[in-house]
């Protein structure tokens, strides 16, 4: 369901509505790739974030009966994803580093989900821009997003100073917000 | 270019996504940006970048049809559990059973039916060729099975429905419940009924399927259709609905129903059925292949009334009855050491070939 049409979206509310499972099993098919994506970007465990968009579907089913017809089925995942999240974090205590995230930084750590734009809707730009960027400063984002180097590892490989890998990676995530900004607001 | 205060925000934003920040950077960053809604705007943008940016998990190795899966059945299960109580939150409230008496209903109920939380498991009975077989279901309804037939029925019903599934043929008397629809099911079509005594006959090898009705009322689906949808046909007393499994045609003929139902008492009863009909019938009783020679016998009728009659009793009868002779073909025996299906051939009496 990239860029989904919203009068489908809608179509598929009203069916969610009257109790259809298929509708249902539409919704899920569309979206749920890209919500473990969204998860993971709080928990880092898959399973856990498989496990926390399969409950939010489930609650997603009980609670068709009494949904809105203006409903927004992305709004409404994202949302109660980011809820359970964090609900994870505060009450099982499971990573120290996130407990004192969520504590400290909640406004860091809590995305404002009505803007959030979905892995599948945002992917491809991305890598169409990463192309119209200095190529140093992609290569450094590239090594820690896509290979998971520390900035001293990158700093180390590509044989500058820490302090330069900083500068390159954040001149790229800076250079995409400024290419993807017509795409994002 | 950028100026130095962006310049340096975009460097903390990106350590802190990294996880390279020190608590003093971190300080800096959250006052930046709670001071205005467009910061936190460009942060979550940011933010939103570096995520999907990642690609630590490869979104298509993330399987959707086995997690809808997943969650359909656990919808499934969860929606049987609730109409359960509904059910007998509805029993209560119409009958205003007092809370204690309620209790004691609860506690019998459970003590019958076991544990809530546990699935009922599902039992197979067959009939064997030539065997005629009875079942009381756990709710009190009676089944005969006719030769050569099978029924998948769970221990007990749970939910909202009682369905069983059918192969080859059936007569059930249904104990009565009205909330609690009665759903028998076979490859090529579904019966509904509440209280009712009727037969089911649906043999994989029979080009049709029917329904005949003793008593009571039945709703006819399509094998898929559940309790709820709409049925494509219904039924009176009398009536029996043949559905033809290749064209999907109905037809519903008034009868006299005991011909269809007297198997269950060792009966086979024929009135004006021709031949191909009655040979039909006595293969599947007995398990053998019977095969006519010559058109001019296909049409021949019969009247006829057999009760625990034995297959070679039957053939001189018919025998004696109608211009029919009959051999019995030698068996052969299969390569696994057993022997192959019995086979008759029945052919116009006085004919030369034999």
């Amino acid at each position: 369901m990239r860029k989904q049409d919203p009068l489908v979206e809608r179509v598929l509310v009203i069916k969610l509505i009257g109790g259809d499972k298929e509708a249902f099993s539409t919704i899920f098919s569309a979206y749920y790739r890209d919500l473990v994506m969204f998860a993971l970007s709080f928990t880092r465990e898959r399973d856990t974030a498989e496990e926390i968009v399969q409950e939010t579907f489930f609650k997603l089913w009980e609670d068709h009966e009494s949904l809105k017809i203006d409903f927004s089925v992305k709004s409404y995942l994202l949302k109660s994803i980011q809820n359970r999240c964090i609900d994870l974090f505060r009450h099982k205590k499971i990573r120290q580093i996130h407990l004192e995230e969520v504590k400290n930084n909640s406004v860091l750590f809590e995305y404002n989900t009505d803007n959030y734009i979905l892995r599948s809707e945002l992917e491809d730009q991305i890598k169409k821009s990463l192309l119209l960027i200095p190529p140093d400063c992609a290569e450094a984002f590239r090594m820690n997003r896509n290979d998971g180097y520390k900035y001293q590892e990158i700093a180390e490989k590509l044989n500058v100073s820490v302090r330069t890998v900083e500068n390159r990676i954040s001149k790229a995530l800076h250079l995409l917000q400024e290419h993807l900004k017509d795409y994002l607001n | 270019m950028l100026n130095n205060e962006e310049a340096d925000i975009d460097l903390i934003i990106a350590k802190y996504l990294a996880g390279e920040t020190d608590s003093e950077e971190e300080a800096t960053l959250v006052s930046w940006v709670e001071s205005s809604e467009s910061n936190k705007q460009y942060y979550d943008q940011l933010r939103n970048i570096w995520e999907v940016a990642s690609s630590k998990v490869n979104p298509v190795t993330i399987n959707i049809n086995e997690n809808l899966t997943k969650v359909l059945e656990k919808i499934s299960k969860r929606s049987m559990s609730s109409n359960f109580w509904i059910y007998w939150k509805r029993i209560a409230a119409v009958l205003l059973v007092p809370l204690l008496l309620g209790n004691i209903l609860w506690f019998y109920i459970s003590y019958k039916k076991g544990p809530a939380s546990s699935e009922p498991n599902y039992n197979e009975t067959y009939a064997a060729f030539g065997t005629r077989t009875a079942i009381k279901l756990a709710d009190g309804s009676s089944v005969w099975l006719n030769s050569g037939s099978s029924l998948k029925y769970p221990d007990r019903f749970k939910g909202r429905e009682r369905e069983v599934y059918l192969k080859g043929e059936a007569y059930f008397e249904v104990e009565s419940n009205p909330v609690l629809p009665f759903i028998v099911k076979t490859s090529s079509l579904a019966v509904r009924a509440t209280g009712t005594k009727f037969n089911v006959s649906d043999y994989t090898d029979d080009m049709n399927s029917s329904v005949t009705l003793v008593s009571g009322k039945v709703f006819i689906n399509g094998p898929d259709e559940t309790a709820t949808g709409n049925p494509v046909s219904e039924l009176f007393p009398s009536q029996r609905l043949i559905l033809s499994k290749q064209t999907g045609e109905l037809s519903i003929v008034k009868e006299d129903v005991n011909e269809y139902i007297s198997w269950k008492d060792g009966k086979l009863i024929f009135r004006n059925k021709p031949l191909s009909y009655v040979i039909k019938k006595i293969s599947q009783v007995f398990n053998v292949d019977i095969e006519l020679q010559g058109n001019t016998l296909q049409d021949y009728r019969y009247r006829a009334t057999f009760e625990d009659e034995s297959l070679t009793e039957i053939l001189k009868l018919l025998k004696v009855s109608s211009p029919i002779d009959y051999i019995e073909v030698k068996r052969n025996p299969l390569p696994d050491g057993t022997f192959e299906k019995k086979k008759i051939i029945i052919f116009p009496d006085g004919s030369p070939s034999y």
